[in-house]
């Protein structure tokens, strides 16, 4: 019988997916509906001072490092899988997009990141 | 699958289609679980695309911000934190399946994860509260 | 008359399907009576001997131990001696074969797949030696047992591999039941075969073909929670493919 490679996709998915629990909803209140129309927080707390003092901290470097790295290979694993479900079948090629697109999207994040300085 | 059980002769096969998520309210519940993903995917690429405006510089951040302030951003964001919600609730919901044999009930695990996510929810947007007073 | 005693009727459209015939499945409907405590075996035992004898379909035990009975009740699978007729009246009953497997006759659906399934598991204590009967019995605590026993009450009546919609699309998945038996084995402190097993485990058809669907526990007459099985042995399959099973000492896995 074959071994499944999943267990390398799997432990992605699944400390995304604990992270995306623990921090999703709260994330996208703060930058999603609360900063961006001062509703409990004001619209300065995600002010590009702030931001670029995050961004250049270590901690929030590895932070948005992680959140996205996390999130975007969490959903790219389910989707692929939800992609099964619905009789669409998919191969190696699918595979690759599916996981290739957040890999290379938090590569591009990176780069920005480390271009911010410290 | 090949053994030394042998198929009967002459069978009739029902095929598999690809909507047998519609068909019982438990497979939808459970398709709507995992279409939540594409929360967690769209808010990874909401981030990408701050870190990417950010790194270019004051102008594009701002741009970038000033998208954040429009109707379609809010309606946006509101489907986000909803799919992120239930996706949470859920997670917690299947914890205990993959936990091994613990003398802890699921009601406890499930209950802990919420009350965690919502406590350390309140206290992330309380101390930011704080500091931008 | 009581209410328990009073009759009434219900409607019952069952799936034929004769193989002798070229003919597709059909559905046939039959006018049941039945009383408050009558089961659908029932039903079907009084559709076989007063109204249609050529209807096929398997029962034993009228118990929900033997695991003979099980079919799919307005599209939900579920054994025919344990569902009562009682809860569907007035409105129509269907019943249909086990979803996911090839039907034989009428209810009657072919095994074999789960039957090779389930010896390819390897069902059995591989003890790490062979002790004979004058050594006396193995000793087991009860937390021991507790790592195992929902698992050994499976009575292999299928219904979760017809809830299980990822044996319905991949048909070479382990499946349910043979993986929750594998667990069984593999958890008792008698047992040193996880390597014996764990080709089964680790494989695409193993553990990492199922996603958590969880309808397969839903529907187990026996609560014997396959999904847990499965899923906690996501686990161990990953720091197996790591090479730190050996870390995993709480069930003595890894021997």
């Amino acid at each position: 019988m074959k071994r499944a490679n999943d267990p390398i996709f799997w432990s992605s998915f699944g400390a995304g997916g604990m992270l995306s629990a623990l921090l999703g909803p709260v994330l996208i209140f703060i930058t999603g509906i609360a900063v961006p129309f001062g509703f409990i927080l004001p619209k300065s707390t995600l002010s590009y001072a702030n931001a670029l003092a995050f961004a250049q901290n270590p901690i929030g470097k590895l932070f948005l490092f992680a959140v996205i790295l996390l999130f975007l290979l969490h959903g790219a694993h389910r989707l692929l899988h939800s992609l099964h479900d619905f009789a669409i079948h998919g191969g190696p090629r699918e595979k690759l997009w599916f996981y290739g697109v957040p890999l290379t999207l938090t590569f591009v994040a990176l780069v920005e990141l480390l271009l911010v300085g410290f | 699958m090949s053994g030394r059980f042998k198929p009967a002769v002459k069978t009739y096969t029902r095929p598999v289609t690809g909507g047998w998520w519609k068909e019982n309210p438990f497979y939808i519940w459970y398709t709507l679980r995992e279409l939540t993903a594409v929360g967690v995917f769209l808010y990874g690429v909401v981030l990408v695309t701050g870190v990417v405006s950010l790194g270019i510089g004051e102008n594009a951040y701002n741009a970038w911000r000033a998208a954040l302030t429009t109707w379609t951003s809010l309606i946006f964001h509101l489907i986000l934190f909803a799919l992120l919600v239930y996706h949470s609730y859920t997670w917690f919901k299947v914890m205990p399946k993959t936990t091994p044999q613990i003398p802890i009930a699921p009601q406890t695990i499930v209950r802990t994860g919420v009350a965690v996510t919502t406590a350390l929810s309140l206290v992330i947007v309380a101390v930011l509260f704080g500091v931008t007073r | 008359m009581t209410a328990e005693t009073n009759t009434r009727t219900i409607e019952i459209d069952v799936l034929r399907y004769d193989p002798d015939t070229e003919a597709p499945p059909r559905y046939q409907t039959y006018k049941v009576p039945f009383q408050h405590d009558t089961s659908v075996l029932q039903g079907l035992q009084y559709i076989k001997d007063n109204l249609d004898g050529t209807l096929t379909f398997r029962w034993s035990c009228r118990m929900a131990i033997c695991g003979s009975c099980g079919t799919m009740i307005n599209g939900i699978p579920q054994l025919s001696c344990h569902t009562f007729l009682r809860d569907y009246w007035p409105k129509k009953l269907r019943i249909d074969p086990l979803e996911h497997f090839p039907i034989i006759k009428d209810l009657a659906i072919d095994q074999t797949d789960f039957l090779n399934k389930l010896d390819s598991v390897k069902p059995y204590l591989i003890p790490k030696q062979e002790k004979p009967i004058s050594e006396g019995a193995y000793l087991q605590t009860p937390k021991q047992m507790e790592q195992y026993y929902n698992y050994s009450q499976c009575i292999n009546c299928l219904l979760c591999y017809a809830a299980c919609p990822q044996y319905g699309l991949t048909p070479t998945f382990t499946g349910p039941a043979a993986l929750a038996l594998l667990h069984r084995y593999n958890a008792d402190s008698r047992d040193v075969g996880w390597s014996a097993r764990s080709d089964v485990l680790n494989s695409e058809d193993g553990v990492w073909r199922c996603t958590l669907v969880g309808y397969c526990s839903e529907v187990c007459p026996k609560n014997v929670d396959p999904a847990h099985a499965i899923n906690q042995n996501k686990v161990n399959s990953t720091l197996d493919y790591f090479g730190v099973l050996k870390l995993l000492s709480t069930v003595g896995l890894g021997k």
